[in-house]
């Protein structure tokens, strides 16, 4: 895997919400909510995520009733691995919501 | 479904078939939200998310840029009076707009080659192509309305051979090489003659200097491109040297300080109608390079339709 550039401080945030619990199938929404952005914010970051392989997307096969399946989303080995050793790096400085940051961010 | 749903599912259709999922998840989720300002806040989240991916913003983008430029031709047509030419104004638009749909699609003139090199010269061929057959048709259609309607289709055909020269020297199948060679080969006269007439003023009262230059430009662009789509590079070169000397010559004869501009006016006018006299004189010896430049463009045309006869041959053939 080569890295380009350091990933912006609301993805590291994700990989590091999906890496604390790498086995469990997470939702999208609760997902941002733990992390602290908006729909806005989230899925452009589960996406590109997902088109590097880092992360692995699934639709719910165990169905509550009267509601459709959700997707669901956890870290692959590599982007596992990739939020491991971002976790072990010093970390830059804290993530603070303000909106222009989380516009920079993407 | 919600109105939120059915936004979020109706913004999905327009992504590619591999991305819907994402449209589907994203209507799903919203479901389980409780709310309705959070809902809502939600749904605007998606929808921001929807229509700023490529594949979306090219969907929608391109139609809607048509229907603008379209528009604008017609609102631009409007000034002329002479109904034939209004006709030919429009259809010289359509027709470089249609041109701008085969540049997206797989074949000689596009999709474009990824890059910042490809990408700026093609917008930078709409532009000058554009700037160059709004502003002649304006002009001529001040001066003389029926001339004009006469010579759209003549302004028309040469404005397509300038921006199909454009598409297929950016295009994903034409080697970086060949538009390297190009640019290098019609750049360079520019820079040249720009230098010249910098160090020794004022423009030249003939088109022999820079004709000489476009020439030399163009036997560079042959060396440099190898023999793979040489006549691409040359008929670049020369077709871009070309465009780019002649908007020089209008930009320098309307905006170069005095010392630029040769005196071409005859002596009994005062010193200010002699300048501007001259001023517009002096793109007289250049106007045959905007008909060269047309001309040189159907070079890399000719090659491209022919490489594109020998691959659907080839094509044929294996099958």
């Amino acid at each position: 895997m080569t890295r380009t550039r350091r990933p912006s401080p609301q993805t590291l945030a994700v990989l590091a919400a999906l890496a604390a619990q790498p086995a469990t199938w997470r939702h999208g929404y609760e997902l941002g909510q733990e992390v602290g952005l908006k729909a806005g914010s989230l899925y452009p970051i589960l996406i590109r995520l997902s088109e590097r392989g880092l992360l692995d997307a699934a639709w719910e096969t165990e169905l509550a009733a009267g509601r459709p399946p959700r997707h669901l989303y956890r870290l692959t080995d590599a982007g596992a691995q990739l939020a491991a050793q971002y976790a072990a790096e010093p970390q830059p400085a804290p993530l603070t919501r303000t909106g222009n940051q989380l516009r920079s961010a993407w | 479904m919600t109105p939120g749903e059915r936004l979020i599912a109706a913004a999905s259709r327009l992504l590619p078939r591999a991305y819907r999922d994402w449209g589907s998840a994203m209507a799903a989720e919203l479901r389980t939200i409780d709310g309705r300002a959070e809902r809502w806040r939600f749904t605007v989240g998606c929808l921001r998310v929807l229509f700023t991916r490529p594949a979306v913003v090219r969907a929608v983008g391109y139609p809607v840029l048509t229907a603008v430029t379209l528009g604008l031709a017609l609102w631009w047509s409007g000034r002329f009076a002479y109904a034939p030419l209004r006709i030919g104004a429009v259809a010289v638009v359509a027709s470089l707009v249609a041109l701008g749909w085969l540049g997206r699609v797989r074949g000689p003139l596009g999709p474009v080659r990824s890059g910042a090199t490809a990408r700026g010269v093609r917008t930078g061929g709409y532009a000058l192509v554009a700037l160059w057959t709004v502003g002649l048709l304006t002009a001529m259609g001040g001066k003389d309305p029926v001339g004009a309607g006469a010579a759209a289709p003549v302004v028309g055909a040469v404005s397509v051979a300038y921006l199909a020269a454009f598409l297929i020297l950016t295009a994903r199948r034409t080697p970086e090489r060949v538009l390297l060679a190009a640019l290098a080969g019609g750049g360079g006269p520019v820079l040249l003659w720009t230098l010249m007439v910098a160090v020794f003023p004022p423009i030249p009262a003939g088109a022999s200097a820079a004709l000489l230059l476009i020439g030399i430009g163009m036997a560079g662009a042959a060396a440099i491109a190898g023999p793979e789509l040489r006549l691409v590079a040359i008929g670049g070169a020369g077709m871009l040297a070309c465009l780019l000397l002649w908007s020089l010559v209008v930009a320098l004869s309307a905006y170069a300080p005095a010392t630029l501009i040769p005196d071409l006016a005859a002596p009994a006018l005062s010193a200010a109608d002699d300048l501007a006299q001259s001023r517009s004189e002096i793109q007289d010896p250049y106007v045959g390079l905007i008909v060269l430049g047309g001309a040189l463009a159907l070079l890399p045309i000719a090659a491209a339709l022919w490489t594109a006869g020998r691959r659907a041959a080839g094509t044929r053939a294996l099958g």
